[in-house]
């Protein structure tokens, strides 16, 4: 990905999670995630995750905190253990982890993109220059990879409307929570566990 | 055979004592007696082994466990006094009569008295603070779930409880002895969904004494339960192919992954694990194919949600006063079959 320019006046940006945009973040609370039957709180704790595929005790132990950003100083500490193709998947890992927040949070995450209009995204950083841009004069210089990503559902689902109640796991090897393939991750409520049904109608002949 | 029905008698001795049920040495050697001949001594052995590792819950246990919960509790929320925490804490009573929560209350409100000189009507009156939810056991979270939507959707004062717990100026708590951490994970997920509330899943806390590591996809679980691996006769995999049609879902879980548990640390040997699963298995295919009127949810290890094709819950859990239908049949199926399960029951299985 490229490193672009923007005219800070033009843009909606986001860095607090609890200003007006702060949803974008992956950081932002209240957009849990449930992938192979396992609750996620945000997708800043599944995109840590899916760093260690081989480590799934590491990938617990980022699951179990309570904070996205908790999770992301637990990763922090064993980078050494980042699968080796890393450089070359994390953008596709992250547009897949963004797909799933907005498809197990719809109402409440494509409002959120809807309301940016047609503006770029960026997401602000003091020295993020990846997934975020910094601030330099009147400009923000970034390669803003989550903001591009981010305008990217907005394009292809939010602005067509198009609701994604199953996204597809990634092609890629080792696509692996706690040892098992990620499998597709649809969005549903588990009614079936509950249909314990003793009605007549359950009687087998 | 008789030193082990006696070791285990010591153990589950108490079962439904107060219904009038006294199991004896006898009875356990009479329900042994129905495996296969070179099985039996095996059964009771390796069923003592998994009741050593505290599957069963007597009644003197659970008093015990219930005073330590609260004391836990009130540790946990950080309160100095244990009538402070009581005072402000209301034990939710909204299971019908006859069911656990029912018993469990009225063991707390003999535990309150004896031990901290309130009763049960006494708590909750002024501030209501902490919300308790007592049962035995949450095993396909049916009824927890219900409850937890139900006393959610209700207001107090004009404000939702699900408000006042998603602000988390009131507390919900979730205490068992028992519970699944694949149904846990469901019920939170479930809420979520139905309330359209993200802040349950974080808010809802759980406290237990046991858990059933069963989530098939959970990181290391012990798989403390009933869950066979594909290598069984084929009556076994006949049985799966012909459930109804409704059943479809999960199949691809039927079967435990002979890699799993990475440890055993629940049964006596992985080998005896292969064995013991086996056998209440292929037992319980036999009860089911000599009754003639069966309901969606029945399956050899015990019920499940009638669209999963697998071979049941395989619940290894029991307390005093009740074997949950998620255990495997050859724990209580009575009727119908000639079997008799080793933990007497009425009106189960007979509908």
């Amino acid at each position: 990905m490229d490193i672009r320019q923007y005219i800070e006046s033009e843009v909606i940006t986001f860095r607090s999670t609890k200003a007006e945009f702060g949803g974008l973040s992956n950081m932002a609370s209240g957009y849990s995630i449930n992938v192979n039957g396992v609750i996620i709180p945000s997708s800043e704790h599944l995109y840590q995750a899916c760093r260690y595929p081989l480590f799934p005790d590491l990938q617990e132990e980022i699951i179990r905190q309570d904070s996205p950003m908790t999770a992301k100083m637990i990763s922090k500490k064993h980078h050494k253990y980042t699968r080796q193709d890393w450089d070359n998947v994390r953008f596709k890992i992250m547009r897949w982890c963004l797909e799933v927040k907005l498809s197990q949070n719809w109402e409440k995450f494509s409002q959120i993109l809807l309301k940016t209009g047609s503006k770029p995204i960026v997401e602000l950083s003091t020295k993020d220059k990846v997934w975020a841009a910094v601030k330099e004069g009147d400009k923000l210089i970034g390669t803003n990879a989550l903001g591009r990503l981010l305008m990217e559902l907005r394009e292809n689902y939010v602005k067509k409307n198009e609701y994604q109640r199953c996204i597809d796991p990634l092609p890629i090897p080792g696509f692996l929570l706690f040892g098992n393939p990620i499998e597709e991750v649809c969005n549903e409520s588990f009614d079936d566990d509950f249909k314990y049904a003793f009605e007549e109608e359950s009687l087998l002949a | 055979m008789q030193k082990l029905a006696a070791d285990i008698l010591a153990i589950i001795g108490d079962y439904q004592n107060d219904l009038d049920v006294h199991l004896t040495n006898q009875s356990i050697i009479d329900w042994a007696n129905q495996f296969e001949n070179a099985d039996r001594e095996f059964i009771l052995s390796e069923f003592l082994h998994l009741l050593n590792q505290g599957i069963y819950v007597s009644k003197l246990r659970a008093k015990s466990l219930l005073l330590a919960r609260i004391e836990e509790i009130r540790t946990h929320y950080k309160y100095a006094s244990s009538i402070q925490f009581l005072k402000e804490t209301v034990f939710l009573d909204l299971q019908n009569p006859n069911k656990s929560q029912k018993e469990i209350l009225t063991l707390i409100d003999e535990i309150l008295q004896n031990n901290y000189s309130l009763k049960l009507s006494d708590c909750g009156k002024s501030t209501k603070r902490n919300f308790i939810y007592f049962d035995d056991s949450v095993n396909t979270g049916r009824t927890l779930f219900t409850h937890l939507k139900t006393w959610l959707s209700q207001e107090s004062n004009g404000i939702s409880n699900l408000t006042s717990v998603s602000n988390n100026s009131v507390r919900l708590i979730v205490s068992t002895f028992c519970y699944h951490t694949w149904s846990w994970e469901n019920i939170k997920w479930r809420l979520k969904k139905e309330l359209n509330n993200d802040e349950i899943t974080k808010r809802l806390d759980l406290f237990f004494d046991y858990a059933i590591e069963n989530h098939p996809r959970f990181n290391n679980q012990k798989m403390n339960f009933a869950y066979p691996i594909e290598n069984q006769p084929s009556l076994v995999k006949t049985f799966l192919h012909q459930l109804h049609d409704g059943a479809i879902y999960n199949e691809d879980k039927a079967y435990r992954p002979a890699s799993k548990p990475l440890k055993e640390t629940f049964y006596s040997t992985p080998e005896n694990r292969n064995r013991f699963e086996s056998i209440i298995l292929n037992e319980g295919i036999n009860i089911l194919s000599k009754v003639k009127k069966k309901y969606l949810q029945h399956r050899p290890l015990g019920d499940v949600s009638p669209s999963y094709k697998t071979f049941g819950t395989g619940t290894l859990f029991f307390t005093w006063r009740n074997i949950s239908n998620t255990c495997p049949l050859v724990f209580w199926w009575n009727v119908n079959s000639g079997w008799r399960g080793l933990f007497p029951l009425q009106n189960r299985g007979a509908r």
